[in-house]
């Protein structure tokens, strides 16, 4: 079900190409704006030092930590310029996932630029309160589930005597953690899909038509995910197989063609994703035509 | 009077006139201890009789105890103050307090000395701190007299915190009997008059006694695995279930103990013969200038006292442990004891891990360590060679603690890192694709910031706990390895052996180790010490710019008069061009090397041509560079040397070829540089390892961006 689910996203996907393109497109922009101010200023820090070379061929701490004397704010800099991005890319991303998804579920024949366009802006708004809300079910989810857990992870590593037991208990409730997330963002994914689809005005009845759709079915949701996930890990795992030969071989290019093909891949795997998620939340109801209407003949369940 | 002459002969011919490693300590305070342990109410009970002789020439009116249990009585103890109740990554317990009370204290006449007792605060001046007690006699103790002391006490463990304690069933008790301070005769140390030294317990400092011989009977109920101090003389059962443990220990400055019904014993034989090859014999002795009888070792029992969830890591540690009894023993001189005991604390309890007392250490580590990604991070094998390395720099050379700190946690420091390095490599710990190594931990806590403090300070005395850290522990390493540049490993290793004979269980001073260094190197090294822990400062010399370019054709307008003639501007390039297809023009290049600290040592600057070329240059701030220029024109031709104005100076040269790159200290010798990045720097830019890690930031960005809906 899930592996069908993923492939038949995955060609979705593949059809997709200029979805996923423009995903891949807008990350890179985003990126490039935040780091190449960086770049540059690591190329003129390191660039005369003869002592950061090593650092093309492994990371040092000592270097890292003799160029944050050096220059204080350049680390700093890029930690904070990463963070800021960080939340632009979170209002981008509505944006973004609200073209994509006006364009997997439509079947408009107007331009992929028109699609995308509409959708991204009509939703941004909806988007962005379904966010804020789904943000504070996480943090209730997680603090329901998982809190309880943590505390009891604080109170075995002082009170146990067991290593094993507090390492469990750690472990436990970042698995649980996860879960709760991961669950949130499914049911966020699902309202997302229903808003677009319905054109749904309100958010909140949406957010809990989803809640209920995600938690009749949790294994087929979760299981979707989790076979996306294995391929964004597959693809992980070979983009560090091939980084590693292209960097002992010095090879820059390479590396460069390496990230963003795996950035590339990541963005057709969300495309996907978002696919097989749109295949799980069920069509609308159609409309009843007026003679069933007066005839009083229920709309069939959704 | 003759038996003074006989003490001071005696200690004299232990101190270097016979066998350069002294056998034994001069006995001046032995304990001879009842203790028993309730095991619920985690208190002890005990008795304890003191045999204190005077080895100074004068007499001795008063005592003075530690009573450091008191440290963990409350909240307004000096240690609770200092640490603010956190230290050593431990929090203390809020009900887990702990104290110790005398309760009878006799002369072997019955005198009763309890009634003039006091505590007294001499650090502080904090009323409320009940870790130093002063007792006054009526008969002052005559030089080369003994007195003899019988005292009652009983004390409560505090929850372990930061050294000692009870955890559950878990025991590590240290700290815990009424123990003398040490009493230093005129000439130890410098004094002019003999006296105590007598020093509360601090939060970063505890260590500092007479040597003298335990025997220790611990009582406590049957089911319990006990490890001490010392080897164990006897084992008796009693019919209430309980057990009385003996351990004796001559020789030593303190005495601690663990009882746990979990431990796991695993036994061990470190064996001088088969442990330790003849070639490293031999190469101990060559490197020492020592007969191979003066570096043959002795053979030691290893007892390893672990949590049964750490089992699968028993042979690394008793691989540690045999390392640390083999390469201190070579180098510095045979452990002289029959056992070591190593206690691997229980979960929960991490705050007694870390620890030294006499032939006991306690260990630290984790089932994180046992198997898989952190199997090559080597803290608990670090923690093992260093609290070991303690016998040798606190316990044997029995270093004050308290007011130089740097003489016991830093040389053990320095020595931990050579027996790390020669047993395990460079890297200290290994996973998920970084590295670490032993000398750079030291180094990444080095930096300007650390201009404040001096080395030799007490070990209360420094401008944060942070800084005690860095100056007592990394600050002496690096110290101590830029020394061993200076003067050439050889003789840094006769040095650090011949200070480690000469002091085996005797108290030295700084002065004492700077005076043995000097001696070993036939030079005076004391304005070295006198910058490197005498004063405040840092070391940190920099190439701060580096510039080459063609030598130019002179344009413009020359001479006077009839003879005045101009060079055009395109008359000058044409000859550049002419010059260039010839033999090329030279280059004229510039360096400038500054010091940004304090601390000047004398170095090389490395000038690199292209083509491979070097030249090195002596870098002193006393003699200029004339040595330098000298080879400078065998290669350029120099067109000025300058002095040193302020703290930089400017080389500006001429050569065949263009100057690439200019490094100060170009073999890393100088350990103690904060810097070592802007050690060297280049002509032009190399753009290859920024380029890298610029496409890392992108891609990493792009990746976070990712995970927020890109």
């Amino acid at each position: 079900m899930a592996w069908q689910a993923t492939r038949a996203g995955l060609r979705v996907a593949r059809r997709s190409a200029a979805l996923v393109a423009t995903l891949w497109l807008s990350n890179l922009a985003l990126a490039l704006v935040a780091a190449v101010p960086t770049w540059q200023a690591l190329a003129d820090a390191i660039g005369p030092r003869p002592g950061a070379d090593v650092l093309a061929e492994a990371f040092s701490f000592e270097v890292l930590a003799d160029l944050g004397e050096l220059r204080p704010g350049l680390v700093a800099g890029y930690l904070n310029a990463a963070g800021a991005f960080y939340l632009l890319g979170l209002v981008v991303g509505l944006v973004v996932t609200g073209g994509a998804l006006e364009v997997l579920t439509g079947a408009d024949e107007r331009p992929f630029a028109h699609r995308f366009g509409r959708g991204g802006f009509r939703f941004f708004g909806r988007f962005l309160r379904l966010g804020a809300m789904t943000l504070v079910a996480a943090a209730i989810l997680a603090a329901l589930t998982a809190g309880p857990l943590f505390a009891l992870g604080r109170y075995a590593r002082r009170e146990s005597g067991s290593e094993w037991l507090s390492l469990g208990v750690l472990a436990a409730a970042f698995a649980v953690l996860g879960l709760a997330l991961l669950v949130a963002l499914l049911v966020q994914d699902a309202a997302r899909i229903r808003i677009v689809r319905e054109d749904a005005p309100r958010v909140l009845p949406a957010l809990a038509a989803s809640v209920r759709l995600v938690l009749r079915s949790p294994a087929a949701w979760l299981s979707t995910w989790a076979a996306n996930a294995l391929l964004l890990l597959a693809a992980f795992g070979a983009y560090l197989a091939l980084s590693g030969a292209a960097v002992l071989g010095s090879r820059l290019a390479v590396l460069v063609a390496l990230q963003q093909g795996f950035v590339l891949a990541r963005c057709g795997l969300r495309v996907a994703l978002l696919a097989a998620e749109v295949a799980l939340v069920p069509e609308p109801a159609p409309p009843l035509a007026p003679a069933a209407q007066a005839a009083g003949v229920e709309p069939p369940p959704v | 009077m003759r038996a003074l002459a006989l003490v001071a002969l005696v200690a004299l011919g232990r101190a270097g006139w016979g066998d350069p490693l002294p056998s034994h300590a001069s006995g001046v305070a032995d304990y001879d201890i009842r203790v028993r342990l309730d095991a619920d109410a985690r208190t002890l009970s005990g008795d304890e009789r003191v045999t204190w002789r005077n080895l100074g020439d004068e007499p001795v009116g008063e005592l003075w105890f530690h009573l450091y249990l008191n440290a963990f009585k409350n909240s307004e103890s000096t240690f609770y103050r200092e640490s603010g109740g956190q230290l050593r990554r431990d929090r203390m317990a809020e009900e887990g307090w702990g104290w110790v009370e005398v309760k009878s204290l006799r002369l072997a006449d019955g005198t009763d000395l309890l009634p003039g007792a006091s505590f007294e605060h001499p650090d502080d001046d904090n009323a409320a701190d009940q870790t130093l007690w002063r007792v006054p006699l009526a008969e002052p103790v005559p030089a080369g007299g003994t007195i003899v002391l019988e005292l009652a006490f009983e004390a409560k463990l505090p929850r372990v915190f930061a050294r000692t304690g009870y955890f559950r069933d878990y025991f590590l008790v240290g700290q815990w009997f009424p123990k003398l301070a040490a009493y230093e005769p005129r000439g130890t140390r410098g004094r002019e008059r003999g006296g105590w030294n007598r020093h509360q317990f601090h939060a970063n400092s505890e260590f500092y006694a007479d040597f003298g011989r335990y025997r220790v009977e611990i009582t406590l109920p049957g089911r319990f695995v006990v490890g001490a101090t010392g080897k164990r003389a006897a084992r008796r059962e009693h019919a209430d279930g309980s057990a009385t443990h003996v351990f004796e220990q001559a020789d030593v400055i303190d005495f601690a103990w663990t009882a746990s019904p979990r431990f796991v014993e695993v036994k061990a034989r470190f064996s001088a013969d088969s442990d330790v090859t003849a070639q490293e014999y031999a190469d101990a002795a060559s490197l020492l200038g020592r007969s191979l009888d003066e570096v043959r070792l002795s053979d030691v029992d290893v007892s390893l006292l672990l949590q049964p969830e750490h089992l699968p890591q028993a042979e690394r540690q008793l691989r540690a442990a045999k390392a640390a009894l083999k390469w201190f023993g070579l180098w510095y001189g045979r452990y002289p004891y029959p056992t070591l005991t190593i206690v691997d604390p229980a979960f929960g309890a991490g705050g007694s891990g870390g620890m030294e007392y006499p032939t006991f250490v306690t260990g630290l580590t984790s089932v994180l360590f046992n198997r898989g990604p952190l199997a090559k991070v080597l803290i608990p094998e670090e923690v093992i060679v260093h609290e070991f390395g303690h016998q040798y720099w606190q316990s044997m050379v029995a270093s004050n603690e308290f007011e130089e700190s740097w003489l016991d946690e830093g040389f053990n420091s320095y020595s931990t890192g050579r027996v790390m390095e020669k047993v395990y490599g460079p890297w200290m710990a290994q996973a998920f694709g970084l590295r670490l190594g032993g000398v750079e931990m030291g180094r990444l806590s080095n930096s300007v910031e650390r201009m404040f403090d001096r080395v030799r300070s007490p070990a209360w005395g420094f401008s944060s706990s942070n800084n005690y850290g860095f100056n007592s522990y990394a600050r002496t390493q690096l110290t101590l390895l830029t020394l061993e540049s200076l003067v050439g490993p050889e003789t840094m290793a006769r040095a650090m052996r011949t200070y480690h004979e000469r002091f085996r269980f005797r108290h030295p001073s700084s002065d004492d180790f700077y005076a043995v260094v000097s001696e070993v190197a036939g030079r005076d090294m004391s304005g070295f010490f006198a910058q490197a822990t005498e004063r405040p400062g840092i070391l940190d010399y920099e190439v701060s710019s580096v510039t080459s370019e063609r030598v130019r054709e002179p344009r413009g307008v020359f001479g006077e008069g009839a003879a005045r003639t101009s060079v055009s501007a395109d008359e000058a390039r044409a000859k550049e061009k002419s010059a260039d297809e010839g033999a090329g023009r030279r280059w004229r290049s510039s360096v400038t090397v500054r010091r940004r600290g304090e601390v000047t040592l004398p170095t090389a600057l490395r000038l690199e041509y292209e083509g491979g070329v070097q030249q090195t240059i002596t870098l002193t701030e006393r003699d200029d560079l004339h040595a330098g220029v000298e080879r400078l024109e065998l290669v350029a031709g120099a067109r000025s040397a300058e002095p040193w104005r302020g703290r930089f100076k400017r080389l500006e040269l001429t050569s065949e070829k263009r100057l690439v790159s200019a490094s100060v200290d170009p073999e890393d010798r100088l350990k103690l540089d904060v810097n070592r990045l802007n050690n060297a720097r280049r002509s032009e830019s190399d753009s290859k390892a920024a380029s890298l890690w610029g496409a890392r930031a992108v891609f990493w960005l792009q990746q976070l961006l990712a995970l927020a809906g890109l």
